[in-house]
């Protein structure tokens, strides 16, 4: 009876231990964007130096940005992590691509997105 | 009093005449002071002059305050800009404040429903002028406690949003800037909130629009015709493109409909005389609804954030499109609340048509109006706006010229060659239209909506 008790005890223990290891627990903390860094969220005309940029049919490791120089006709590119991309005279390199979300939704519902950092010098 | 005034007369006259001429001196030196005095701290002399014959001659004992300043007295102020001239009646505004103190007090319940709608009444039968001076009239503890009674109440007796939005829509309409601002003090509800666009990431990110961007305000004209076409629309597809908001469903609409229905977009606007503008929307059963909203838009470094003009034109912004947008936003409460819909729900909050909708299942298209009656449709005014979910559904996809979960509107047909040419929301400008084959229009798209005139 008594090892029964003492078990019962240690099972109640470990339970609220791990409930409030739970409930103190933090997220992750989001990593540390470069310096001058841009998000362009999916299908949202974005202003960047020397014009605008939209990112679009975001996939796991790809995705395509329409480059807009300012009073101009868009471009667009196939862009991967590493890439540079021209925008009139600026010149930016693509830092990250995050699909976001697969969640069937309405038109204006992405939330994917692109990070792409100035090239300086 | 009498005693100390006989007394003063009889010292003076015991003094003799020299004593006189001192106080006249005095008295008129103290004259001279206090109009120094008037001049440096008020700047409004004629109008406090005329506020204080006014009281005088109403006996009403309270002024009114100057004449107001609003919006659209600055340059590039559309139609209907300017001051108002509308005459005050003091006994007018007098029973007016009257009535919103009697209704604030409430009852054995405190202030319910029925006192806030006796309120409305009260002030929906004022003049501009004299809504600002009930407004002037009341004091901060009175207009928080109105406010806290629409928004809260007691036991849930406020008003819902939409309530509060025709109110608001009301005192918009014929207020002046300077009372706006001071209601804005104690409620958000008189300008759509542009903080919640874009989700939890941009809220978390300093850089963001929801965090960058302010209230605006933006030289603008109601319409602009080109000046190259003087007889043409002033409602066109090329006046707009999406901005850094989600609303392509309601930007798509709003493109199609300047293609198809010009006249539509410049019957649903109307100027007020205080330079705010009232925009005709529609509910989901299609009856009327009249939203009130000011020419300031969310704007960073003086240029609007959301719906945009084309790039690289000179001159005032062309304001309908930022109204159209903002009121749609007012509408539904705040920007954050126009991102991501079906452009049927833009059909009919523009124009109170029920479109026919052609949906497609999770393993199946839609089977959307064969050419000749999509020809049909555009010929008589229709609109037809498509829809893409998150499938690379064609070709056209995966080689970047189709959008997953986008909006497009059809511009026009070509029975004899088969095609369909659309127009995608970001702009004509920089992203000329897109036309494809029949076969690639029927495969491409989750949705079609169809709207006949």
């Amino acid at each position: 009876m008594r090892a029964f008790v003492r078990l019962m005890v240690t099972a109640v223990a470990v339970a609220i231990a791990v409930g409030l290891s739970a409930c103190s627990s933090t997220p992750e903390p989001e990593p540390e964007l470069p310096e001058g860094a841009i998000t362009v969220q999916q299908n949202v005309p974005t202003p960047v130096e020397g014009g605008e940029l939209v990112a679009y049919n975001i996939s796991a490791d790809s995705a395509w940005l329409s480059v807009v120089p300012t009073g101009e006709t868009a471009r667009k590119q196939e862009v991967r992590v590493g890439d540079t991309v021209e925008v009139g005279e600026a010149e930016f390199t693509v830092h990250a691509i995050d699909a976001g979300s697969d969640d069937q939704a309405a038109p204006g519902a992405g939330s994917g997105q692109v990070v792409v950092v100035p090239v300086t010098g | 009093m009498i005693v100390a005034h006989d007394g003063a007369v009889r010292a003076s006259s015991e003094r003799g005449a020299t004593g006189l001429e001192y106080a006249g001196i005095l008295a008129a030196a103290a004259v001279v002071v206090a109009a120094i005095i008037l001049g440096i701290t008020r700047t409004d002399i004629p109008a406090a002059v005329s506020c204080e014959v006014g009281k005088i001659l109403t006996s009403t004992g309270e002024c009114a305050g100057g004449p107001p300043v609003t919006y659209g007295s600055g340059p590039g102020a559309g139609p209907g800009g300017g001051e108002s001239q509308e005459p005050v009646d003091q006994q007018a505004v007098d029973d007016a404040l009257d009535s919103v103190r009697t209704e604030l007090e409430g009852g054995f319940f405190g202030v319910r429903s029925g006192n806030l709608d006796e309120i409305r009444d009260t002030l929906s039968d004022l003049s501009g002028p004299e809504l600002d001076a009930v407004i002037a009239g009341m004091s901060d503890d009175e207009l928080e406690k109105w406010v806290n009674e629409l928004e809260d109440g007691w036991l849930g007796s406020g008003w819902d949003y939409q309530a509060r939005r025709d109110l608001w829509s009301m005192i918009v309409s014929k207020a002046s800037t300077e009372t706006l601002d001071r209601l804005a003090s104690f409620t958000d509800d008189l300008q759509p909130d542009f903080r919640d666009v874009g989700g939890d990431g941009a809220r978390e990110d300093p850089e963001s629009v929801a965090n960058q961007a302010e209230w605006t305000d933006i030289p603008h004209e109601l319409f602009v015709t080109d000046a190259d076409d003087p007889d043409g629309p002033a409602v066109k597809p090329t006046d707009l493109r999406q901005g850094a908001i989600g609303d392509c469903w309601l930007i798509a609409t709003m493109g199609a409909i300047a293609q198809q229905q010009p006249g539509l977009i410049e019957d649903a606007i109307t100027a007020n005389d205080n330079g705010t503008y009232t925009v005709r929307l529609y509910t989901k059963d299609g009856d009327p609804v009249y939203v009130t909203v000011t020419p300031d838009l969310p704007g960073i470094d003086g240029a609007p954030v959301f719906v945009k003009n084309p790039s690289g034109r000179d001159g005032p912004a062309e304001l309908w499109p930022h109204l159209l947008e903002k009121a749609a936003a007012q509408y539904r409460g705040t920007y954050g609340d126009i991102e991501s819909d079906w452009p049927s729900e833009a059909i009919t909050m523009l124009t109170g048509t029920d479109p026919q909708t052609y949906q497609g299942g999770l393993f199946s298209n839609p089977d959307p109006p064969s050419l000749s009656s999509l020809s049909a449709t555009l010929n008589t005014g229709g609109l037809i706006l498509l829809s893409t979910d998150n499938k690379d559904r064609t070709s056209l996809y995966s080689d970047g010229t189709i959008v997953q979960r986008h909006a497009y509107y059809v511009q026009s047909v070509d029975e004899s060659n088969g095609t369909v040419t659309i127009v995608n929301p970001w702009g004509l400008q920089s992203y000329p239209p897109i036309t494809m084959s029949y076969e690639d229009f029927r495969a491409s798209f989750i949705r079609y909506d169809v709207a006949q005139p």
